[in-house]
């Protein structure tokens, strides 16, 4: 979290405020799968959390280097996932934090690697 | 002197270096090396031997570093995204809720615009969300203290923020479960 502050902090405020739409519209349409407001509540979480760990989880094994995933298969995957708003918010995030800066105390060779790592 | 460089994860450095280290000892006994020679203790046949061990490992490439940050930045970022899932939760939750009730059926009977209904409720929710959502960017922007605090505080505390964050974002969840073992 030592890059989510300074300069990089009105643009992760934006995100946060178009995530919201997102998420909202989101949660409207997740409700329709629900008729118990315990269940949707505990699933639409639960939901969320896997949904956006399983898929950043996919997405960093698809842009591994040595396993040379063609770029396109990433494309895809990628596009198709940021409809999932929470992982479409972690990647902002993690766009604007590390790749758009490189964070004090980090080479910044290091920094070119991880924008070009995807 | 002898040097061995050898690989630290490798099982069978333990061994090799053994069997270096008494291969030395023999050579040195058979052949009187002088260096050895007076090391050589007085109720010994063989000369004392010591093992310096040294850590100098080669540095890392750039290569390697961005991919450790690469990694420390996608769990962050899941982390804090965790933490902004709670509010999709409370809000599919409490459509259900009038739905159970009945609520949404009553209003629409009254003559409620089903467009006006929605955006109501979005109007809410999203004021709802935008409460925490400022909360936690005002954690972050407080969490900032790169400039003013050394790089371990700062390390510290962003590691409290993100623990908390998760932490905060796993009893939301559990006190849940434990809401669906009542009927």
């Amino acid at each position: 979290m030592q890059a989510f502050g300074g300069a990089q902090l009105p643009m992760i405020a934006t995100t946060a405020v178009l995530y919201g739409f997102a998420v909202i519209m989101f949660a409207y349409v997740a409700s329709f799968l629900f008729s118990k407001h315990t269940t949707a509540q505990t699933y639409t979480l639960l939901l969320c959390t896997l949904g956006v760990t399983i898929l950043q989880g996919i997405s960093f094994a698809l842009s591994y280097p040595t396993l040379n995933v063609a770029q396109l298969a990433q494309d895809i995957f990628n596009y198709v996932a940021l409809l999932f708003p929470p992982y479409s918010f972690a990647t902002a995030l993690t766009n604007l934090a590390y790749k758009t800066q490189c964070p004090p105390g980090v080479p910044e060779e290091a920094c070119k690697q991880v924008q070009y790592f995807e | 002197m002898a040097h061995l460089v050898m690989n630290a994860s490798m099982l069978q450095s333990i061994p090799v270096s053994i069997s270096v280290m008494n291969s030395i000892r023999l050579t040195s006994a058979i052949t009187g090396n002088p260096t050895l020679a007076s090391m050589r203790n007085v109720s010994d046949s063989l000369p004392s031997m010591a093992i310096n061990v040294t850590y100098d490992p080669f540095p890392l490439q750039s290569a390697t570093v961005g991919v450790g940050i690469f990694i420390a930045a996608q769990t962050q970022s899941l982390y804090v995204a965790s933490g902004f899932t709670i509010v999709a939760g409370m809000i599919a939750s409490q459509i259900v809720h009038e739905r159970e009730l009945g609520v949404k059926s009553m209003q629409l009977m009254m003559g409620i615009n089903r467009v006006m209904y929605w955006i109501s409720f979005f109007i809410f929710d999203y004021v709802l969300y935008l409460i925490p959502a400022a909360l936690s960017l005002g954690l972050l922007a407080i969490l900032n203290p790169s400039v003013r605090y050394t790089r371990t505080v700062n390390c510290l505390a962003s590691s409290i923020c993100t623990v908390t964050l998760l932490l905060f974002r796993l009893s939301i969840q559990c006190r849940h479960l434990e809401g669906l073992s009542y009927p």
